[in-house]
């Protein structure tokens, strides 16, 4: 038939509308608008809120990208052809003398431009015990310093502060400064400047230590090509940070929160995917008369298939507008609930989720709704006189090579861990096919026990056992129902109870430091009266490691080697008799006292790997002019989450008694104790104390934004999980209506009907929930281990599963099939 | 002088089985000229719809040749043969095989949508109207009687104005009085358009009604009449 390619197309349309009436049709639909409405809406809230985050996130450095160096940078550094699409500031920090009337302090001084700081803001007080201001910074002609510094000179607002040669006025206490929170080495009382008054001051000397720091903030496009071209002309001196460097609590937080709302992604997908599945497949068993017939009426095999296809492609567009539509409106509405938590400039996102829903259900409906499809094109034409004549089967692979290419398709482009979710999938997929199996037999073998069973259930098993392959594929199906949510909710409560052991409520927020071993009797008397958690005091001093196994170290690595920082700097070193709380031996043993000759030392594990040492290696450390060659005897992990004062080098104590050292540890304050510590201060004036509580604000408000943002997907996956259960209930719908029907014209009860029913549901469901049950031990397992790094253990809750199935099944399933029950005999049978 | 729409020459069929090749259709040989109508008879399993099928080139004969309206369909192609059928062919079944998506103005308006006919919608009323159910031009056809459902599906099959127009069994599945009515409609609406008319029936009434029949029996043509 020579049927125009644009009548097609129009009766392809024409269609459509004409069999909208179609439950099949319809809750095909409803399954890709909730696919494309889940992914659309996660993805772009998951972006958004990404963006926010990382731009609370990038407060830790005061800018998305810097590039830190103790030599002026080079103009080819500042100028590269990115820097004008970037905003830009830059800062100096060095130590200099704050000279008053009457007192001298050293504090280390930082010169901001107009700029400072590109993320976050400065908060500062016009008068100590007043109210913070968030913003602003020092104008030239003005300094503002902290409180350890405004006690130590005793000065008031509007003093007259000299630095160098110029005299400059006290107008505001700094209460804080963004970039100096994430790094807990800056000791010093801080005093803040502006840039213009460097030269007056006249500090700067050739030699000088000076922090030179260039700062940068944009689109996070731009900002990788800046990072990237930085890094190709990085110096040895210089350093770069981006947000990953800038606080590994946050990134490790991010990275998490990133992966579990990919991951939730993909099982809202999947599910809509196995909706889609078997609502095309129950769309192509409707149309292999309609097949038959078309080819009756002429069209040919590739017209009849195009036909359908197009039905298909345009009902995707359709469902595709709709659900990004739905998702925009629904990401909207959730940043509308989260407002008060979130940053005021959330990023606006880009059209990428949009366009990633539209082709998600693009694959999805070629991936798995193709293959059934595919089939309608094999219709012979003569089961128009034959009945009986069904279409052959598309080969396996083809079945399976479709959704395995769907499968890749959808990871790719959530950019999900290719290897992780490929071994899950594999992995589920050889778990599904081996309980699958058992299933299959153990259906087979309830045939004897059916026998001596009422009439209820030997006609509901009946109708499981007459097709045990139909069977097994919707216990199977409902079982990665179950599965999905519960992984999804065990996951859930997991991630937010580690991050909650993570940071207790009462987490040390102060850390105190330089405390002389004379002050430590009163120290800790005062420090325990006014704290509730007080972290054990640790000897400090300044080494470096020079030699490994007698050999110069520095000359073991390449100059550019990241090691080599270590080597050229002092590092803190402890000793103590007990191993730290947060640490963890993972080679070696920890020391007995006075058990060995040698001087003993313990490494933490990443240093030792960067160092290439482990256990028995000698190390030779440069301490206070002499040398110690110590041997190491363990190797740790170091929880550096745990705000408590962590060490990269431990020594055993029976080595150490002579060194000369101070103390350090860190407390908790509740806030507004400012005139604690100003006391403190007063008592112990050698003492620096160093607060880290707008650490710990920012990251317990990313958690609580990460939490929410979990919470809310977490509805979204159990909504599309409820819906595609009534889906795939709702697509054995008619056979059910008409197994019913011919039941009660039979003579059987409503209330037979509705027992037999019961008992099919509940069986299917409780297999389901036991397959999900064993499914989701073995695929936590994998994800505790590979993704999440988080210890894992059997969930008892878990056991519940099968009767959580079996419930759930029942009553969704017998809400969603009263039409059975409900339905007159007549109604069936022929006219 | 008329011609000769349908020429059937020692047609056969055999399907393979368990216990080798097994004949369906033997040897089976009559012409029809346009405009003419046959009965093919005979108890279930005869053959009957196999016969049809190879006639209207829904199948292919395992020997012989079927000439319809001058193309040899054995020496064709499926989507060759599909042309065919779209150019030449009708068709009414027993199972009325209507679409439930579609009303019966839809199911009548789809043939001619096909045939890119330039007003499907007026074609299929007339039609509609023409074998009584103008009152019934958008009920789905789920809920109508089997009288109306086959008065639909002759609608359907004259709607493209075929020059074969094959019937299996178009009374089978309706009481007497229906079937008879319906008879009458569709030998009314074959004179009026001037169809060849193959219908497939084990309804002797009916056969006689048809200027020729044919008789099968265990697939083997046992007699071929003029009535």
């Amino acid at each position: 038939m020579q049927l125009k390619l644009t009548s097609l197309l129009k009766l392809a349309i024409k269609q459509l509308l004409r069999e909208r009436r179609t439950a099949e049709l319809r809750i095909l639909f409803f399954a890709l608008v909730i696919a494309v409405a889940s992914s659309s809406s996660i993805g772009h809230f998951s972006e958004r809120l990404q963006g926010a985050m990382q731009l609370s996130a990038g407060e830790f450095l005061a800018a998305d990208l810097v590039l830190s160096s103790s030599e002026a940078l080079q103009p080819t550094q500042i100028n590269t052809q990115y820097s004008d699409m970037l905003k830009t500031a830059h800062t100096l920090q060095f130590a200099s003398m704050l000279a008053t009337e009457n007192s001298l302090q050293l504090a280390s001084v930082k010169a901001v431009d107009d700029n400072y700081p590109l993320r976050g803001h400065l908060r500062s007080l016009r008068r100590l015990g007043g109210e913070e201001i968030s913003g602003g910074r020092p104008q030239p002609g003005e300094v503002w310093v902290d409180a350890e510094l405004l006690n130590s000179l005793n000065l008031t607002i509007g003093d007259s502060v000299e630095i160098g040669a110029t005299e400059l006025t006290l107008t505001r206490i700094l209460t804080y400064e963004p970039d100096r929170a994430g790094n807990l080495l800056s000791f010093t009382p801080r005093a803040m400047i502006h840039h213009s008054d460097l030269t007056a001051a006249d500090v700067l000397q050739p030699g000088s230590r000076v922090r030179y720091r260039q700062l940068w903030s944009g689109d996070a496009q731009t900002i990788r090509q800046q990072r990237q071209a930085l890094q190709d002309q990085l110096l040895p001196h210089q350093r770069l940070e981006d947000l990953e460097d800038g606080n590994q609590q946050v990134s490790n937080a991010l990275a998490r929160a990133a992966s579990y709302l990919n991951l939730a992604s993909l099982t809202a997908i999947l599910l809509a995917g196995v909706a889609v599945a078997l609502s095309a497949n129950r769309y192509a068993r409707q149309r292999f008369d309609q097949a038959a017939l078309l080819r009756c009426f002429g069209l040919s095999r590739r017209q009849t298939l195009w036909l359908f296809f197009t039905q298909l492609l345009t009902l995707a567009c359709l469902a595709s507008l709709i659900g990004t539509l739905i998702g925009w409106l629904t990401q909207l509405a959730l940043f509308e609930l989260l407002s008060g938590l979130l940053p005021d400039e959330i990023p606006a996102g880009s059209l990428q989720p949009f366009m990633a829903g539209i082709i998600t259900s693009v694959v999805m409906l070629a991936g798995f709704a193709l293959p059934p499809l595919i089939a309608l094109g094999r219709i012979p034409p003569l089961r128009v006189l034959r009945r009986d004549l069904i279409p052959v089967a598309p080969a396996t692979w083809v079945l399976y090579g479709s959704v395995l290419v769907t499968l890749t398709a959808l990871m790719w482009q959530l950019n999900l861990d290719m290897r992780l979710t490929t071994a899950l999938l594999i992995g589920g997929g050889c778990a599904a096919l081996a309980l699958g199996i058992v299933l299959f037999f153990s259906l087979k073998s309830l045939n004897f026990w059916l026998a001596k069973r009422n009439l209820a259930w030997r006609l509901s098993l009946g109708h499981l056992l007459r097709y045990p392959l139909n069977s097994v594929g919707q216990v199977l199906a409902f079982a990665l129902i179950l599965l999905s949510m519960a992984l999804i909710i065990l996951l859930r409560s997991e991630l937010l109870d580690n991050w909650q052991a993570q940071l207790p409520q009462q987490a040390p927020n102060h850390f105190a430091i330089n405390i002389l071993p004379s002050q430590q009797p009163d120290f800790s008397a005062e420090i325990k009266s006014i704290s509730s958690n007080v972290a054990p005091l640790y000897p400090v001093t300044l080494g470096r490691l020079t030699q490994i196994n007698g050999q110069q170290a520095s000359d073991l690595f390449d100059a550019n080697a990241r090691v080599m920082r270590t080597l050229q700097r002092d590092l803190n070193l402890t000793w103590t008799h007990q191993l730290p709380n947060n640490n963890t031996i993972v080679q070696g043993t920890w020391w007995q006292t006075n058990d060995s000759k040698h001087m003993q030392v313990s490494l933490e594990q990443e240093l030792a790997k960067e160092l290439g040492v482990a256990v028995g290696d000698q190390l030779t450390f440069h301490i206070a002019g002499l040398d110690y060659l110590a041997q190491i005897t363990s190797l740790r992990t170091v929880d550096w989450n745990s705000m408590q004062p962590n060490f990269f080098v431990i020594f055993n104590p029976k080595d150490m008694k002579t060194t000369t050292h101070t103390l350090m540890t860190s407390f908790y304050l509740p806030e507004h104790s400012e005139q604690q510590r100003i006391d403190l201060a007063k008592h112990f004036p050698s003492i620096s104390i160093l607060q880290v509580d707008a650490v710990l604000r920012q990251l317990r408000d990313i958690l609580a934004q990460v939490t929410l943002a979990i919470e809310l997907i977490l509805l979204f996956v159990l909504a599309a999980g409820i819906t595609v259960l009534i889906a795939a209930l709702q697509s054995t719908l008619t056979e059910r209506v008409q197994q019913g029907a011919l039941i009660r014209a039979l003579g059987a009860s409503r209330q037979l009907l509705a027992h037999t029913q019961r008992n099919e549901f509940a069986l299917i469901g409780a297999l389901s929930g036991l397959l999900a049950w064993l499914g989701c031990e073995i695929s936590s397992y994998i994800l505790y281990h590979f993704t999440f790094n988080l210890v894992w253990q059997p969930h008892i809750w878990l056991a519940a599963l099968p009767l959580i199935g079996a419930l759930l099944i029942t009553s969704v399933g017998m809400l969603g099939t009263r039409k059975v029950l409900n339905s007159s005999p007549l109604q069936v049978l022929p006219r | 002088m008329t011609h000769t729409i349908l020429n059937v020459q020692h047609l056969s069929k055999t399907v393979p089985s368990t216990e080798g090749e097994l004949s369906i259709l033997s040897n089976v040989s009559f012409q029809l000229k346009a405009g003419e109508s046959l009965a093919i008879i005979g108890r279930s399993g005869s053959g009957k719809s196999t016969l049809l099928g190879l006639l209207a080139g829904l199948d292919l004969p395992s020997s012989g040749s079927v000439t319809l309206a001058g193309h040899q369909l054995n020496t064709l192609d499926e989507d060759q043969r599909a042309a065919v059928r779209a150019a030449h062919v009708g068709f009414v079944f027993q199972a009325f095989l209507l679409l439930d998506s579609l009303n019966a103005l839809e199911n009548v308006m789809l043939p001619l949508e096909l045939a890119d006919h330039p007003n499907p919608q007026q074609r299929a009323r007339e039609l509609l109207i023409r074998v009584g159910l103008e009152k019934r031009l958008k009920h789905p056809v789920n809920l109508l009687s089997g009288g109306e459902q086959q008065r639909v599906a002759l609608a359907r099959a004259f709607a493209t104005e075929p020059d074969v127009l094959f019937a299996d069994e178009p009374t089978g599945n309706l009481d007497s009085q229906t079937g008879e009515t319906i008879t009458d409609l569709l030998f009314a609406m074959n004179q009026e358009l001037g169809t060849t008319l193959v219908l497939v029936t084990h309804d002797d009434q009916l056969a006689a009604r048809c200027q020729h029949s044919i008789r099968l029996d265990a697939g083997c043509q046992m007699e071929f009449t003029c009535n």
